[in-house]
């Protein structure tokens, strides 16, 4: 068997990963087919978007195999991985391409306009899957930090900063040349970058033990420096320990304060995120219907999927028993949910404070305005009726494959595409009572999994379509699961 | 509780993950003061037994109560006096060692803050680094420390010296036989050391496939088992060894090892007296009880 071939198997075998591709690229197409089906303010977002989490969900999918310690015993591993990122970049720009034609063609952009446009889109996905295949291989950016490098890149497209969101537009369909020459330049870079040194390319999801090249001295340095920060507060710290200490051990104070310690506690319950999402929201949600929602949306749940560590499946085995894991895991999520609900408010008040500073954007190939308005009630339902379920759907995931950074975020992009791409208007009253079941049924799944379910979070390898299926089948038919009773 | 009722009362626990039995209706009385080797091939049962004492397993069917309260019900209260340190060693990464002794230390009131500073002067812990970046053998002596400190009154310990070097495992043992010198301390250790055990251990455990095989103390089963080396007295050792329960034999022409079970010394005595050879008899150790039992 050829490498490239062994290789590309072992790519099958990341099934989650090309459920998400496989439902971008559907949702890629229909925006496509239909854009009827889309609010036009945002079409344009939306389909610079969706590629976005194509390319790094192809990315992902590189960086799993190029990621692995295997690869390192073969021969000439850098030149496999090279053709690797090469085959997978060429076919994801490929599909990219005939979608925008597509695209270009329906709304009558001139002819060559869209094939420019589809070949800067062209560049555009082929740097982005090979450097993502090469984030990995950096700092594993791509899986530590993505929903923070997810998020940043996403506020580049948030309307209200007009001036860049102009900016894109242009240079996307009026000056393909010049991107196409940056996608080239970059795409370059990180052909030559696939071919460092195996030592500089060992474990790539770790520090680099020897010859650190200088990126890697930097990304060691940032650690370091992060690592000095890493701390509470002193005194905050200490009133927080101290209330654990003097609360009852019976009683639920001393989880609830351990709670509270472990989410402010800088890496450990997603603080960061969470509180610069919901910041950002504060400040830049009010400034178009269906992007602040998703935008929104992307912060919650993408946040809560890759860095919450949630109680249920605490690694201090005997500091609780499962009522106290229920309680610890209650508290977190009334943080989660307070959080972004105070979002929401603050994200009224700043709407009209900001307004006067910021010009309306406008996406000039579909001459269309993207305006300033508030939140609509619909979008502060749906979002947060999705933050429980996002928390429910971690921990079932985590129950069923005891996989507690699973990845999941990706689904919850697609979740967040389509849910901020798409026109939702529906009664408030349907809404309302969606907001109050998807909480109860969060609080009632929360509950199955702590009562009735095993508690020792493993890894386990990544999920196949077998193992997901039956794991699937057992939890619907009560049969047992490895390690666990079903808890739904 | 008087310290007649057992610490730990299992009754018919079974389990089952997917197609795999882990578990097969497994009985099981824990004494208080006990210290107690849990032996068994890897997947024979032992981790999964464990888990099911302090509540994280929930049984398929079957009993296990530990400190007289049903395991999956067990309150903080009860998990004060409970002591685990399990083989991935899995500890909260994002602190450092300094910040989870601290956290851990606020859920116990019993917290020995002597025995903690000399565990970690014993083990050189180093205290400003993150337990995620701490070598394996580290990180398993930061979970030793802090399933100790605490002097829970019943410890389990899964695998807790499999990452240890030499020199760590040395200074694990010596902290373990301090411990056992409080009677009242119950110890459930799970190892495949079984030269470390032996040290430690009264009483053994032995599974196979989801069930317990053996459940004796361990003075009774080095009487039970026994090495006896002949030597012919004069000419060759005859063909047929006149001896009962001979587990394993290995001979020459003039010497003989047997290993034996259930032999009382006169027996062996009249059995040698009868071939005319001199018997030397030695108790088994650990390691081969365990593969006499398991085989």
């Amino acid at each position: 068997m050829r490498i490239l071939v062994a290789n590309v198997k072992l790519l099958c075998q990341c099934v989650f990963r090309w459920w998400t591709v496989t439902g971008l690229a559907v949702i890629l197409v229909l925006l496509c087919l239909f854009p009827d089906l889309v609010n036009p303010q945002t079409v344009l977002a939306a389909l610079l978007l969706v590629p976005l989490g194509l390319g790094i969900a192809i990315a992902s999918l590189q960086g799993a195999v190029t990621g692995r310690v295997e690869l390192f015993c073969l021969p000439r591993p850098h030149a496999e991985r090279r053709r690797l990122a090469l085959l997978l970049g060429l076919l994801a720009a490929f599909g990219a391409m005939l979608v925008f034609i597509g695209y270009a063609n329906r709304f009558d952009i001139p002819p060559g306009g869209g094939v420019l446009a589809a070949g800067a889109l062209f560049s555009a996905s082929l740097l982005l899957c090979l450097s993502g295949a090469a984030a990995p291989l950096l700092v594993g950016c791509v899986f530590v930090g993505g929903p923070m490098i997810l998020s940043g890149i996403i506020s580049l497209f948030a309307p209200s900063w007009p001036s860049v969101s102009t900016l894109l537009e242009c240079a996307i369909v009026h000056h393909p040349g010049g991107v196409i020459a940056v996608g080239m330049v970059g795409a370059a870079i990180s052909w030559f970058w696939l071919a460092r040194p195996i030592n500089d390319l060992r474990y790539p999801r770790t520090r680099p033990s020897t010859k650190r090249t200088f990126t890697q001295r930097f990304c060691a340095n940032a650690l370091e420096a992060s690592e000095r920060r890493d701390a509470i507060h002193p005194r905050i710290s200490v009133v927080l320990l101290e209330r654990m200490r003097c609360s009852s051990h019976s009683g639920y104070a001393k989880h609830v304060w351990s709670s509270l310690y472990l989410w402010l506690h800088p890496r450990g319950g997603g603080r960061t995120a969470l509180i610069a999402g919901a910041v950002l929201g504060a400040l830049l949600g009010g400034f178009s219907w269906y992007m602040s929602s998703a935008f929104y949306i992307i912060f919650g749940i993408v946040v809560l999927f890759d860095n919450h560590r949630w109680p249920v499946y605490s690694r201090l085995l005997t500091v609780g028993g499962r009522r106290e894991r229920f309680i610890s895991t209650m508290v977190q999520l009334a943080i989660v949910g307070g959080v972004f609900t105070l979002s929401v408010v603050f994200s009224f008040v700043t709407v009209d404070a900001l307004h006067c500073y910021l010009r309306e954007p406008v996406a000039r190939a579909l001459d269309a305005k993207l305006g300033r308005m508030p939140l609509g009630l619909g979008a502060v339902l749906l979002m947060l009726t999705l933050v429980p379920l996002g928390c429910l759907a971690q921990m079932a995931w985590a129950h069923l494959f005891r996989r507690g950074d699973s990845g999941l975020w990706f689904a919850a992009f697609l979740l967040a595409i389509m849910a901020g791409s798409w026109k939702i208007e529906a009664p408030f009253i349907w809404g309302a009572t969606a907001l109050v079941f998807s909480w109860a049924f969060c609080v009632a799944g929360v509950y199955c999994i702590v009562r009735r379910t095993d508690l020792f979070a493993k890894a386990q390898p990544e999920p196949t379509f077998s193992s997901l299926w039956r794991a699937i089948c057992e939890t619907v038919t009560g049969q047992q699961d490895r390690g666990g009773r079903c808890g739904f | 509780m008087s310290s007649e009722n057992p610490m730990v009362q299992i009754r018919g626990l079974s389990k089952r993950f997917g197609k795999v039995r882990a578990l097969d209706a497994v009985d099981l009385d824990i004494k208080r003061g006990r210290i107690i080797g849990l032996l068994g091939a890897n997947g024979a049962g032992k981790s999964t037994l464990l888990r099911h004492i302090i509540g994280l397993y929930l049984p398929d069917s079957g009993q296990c109560t530990t400190l007289g309260c049903d395991a999956g019900q067990l309150t903080p209260a009860h998990l004060a006096r409970i002591g685990y340190v399990h083989q991935e060693g899995e500890l909260i990464d994002w602190m450092t060692a300094a910040q989870l002794i601290r956290y851990v230390s606020v859920y116990y009131p019993t917290w020995n803050k002597e025995l903690e500073e000399r565990l970690v002067r014993e083990y050189e812990i180093s205290l400003k680094a993150r337990v995620g970046s701490l070598s394996p053998g580290q990180r398993q002596r930061l979970a030793i420390l802090i399933a100790i400190c605490f002097e829970p009154e019943l410890l389990i310990l899964d695998e807790p010296a499999a990452a240890l070097d030499p020199l760590a495992r040395a200074q694990f043992l010596d902290l373990l036989l301090h411990l056992i010198q409080d009677q009242n301390r119950t110890i459930v250790i799970s190892s495949h050391i079984l030269s470390d055990v032996e040290k430690v251990i009264d009483h053994a455990l032995i599974m196979k496939a989801g069930k317990i095989v053996t459940d004796a103390s361990f003075d009774a089963l080095r009487e039970k088992y026994s090495r006896v080396r002949l030597t012919a007295l004069s000419g060759p050792l005859p063909e047929s060894l006149d001896f009962a329960n001979v587990l394993e034999c290995q001979r020459n022409q003039s010497a003989a090892t047997l290993t034996v079970a259930d032999l009382t010394p006169e027996q062996i005595e009249a059995a040698t007296t009868k071939i005319n050879c001199q018997a030397e008899v030695q108790p088994l150790p650990l390691e081969d009880i365990y593969r006499v039992v398991v085989a």
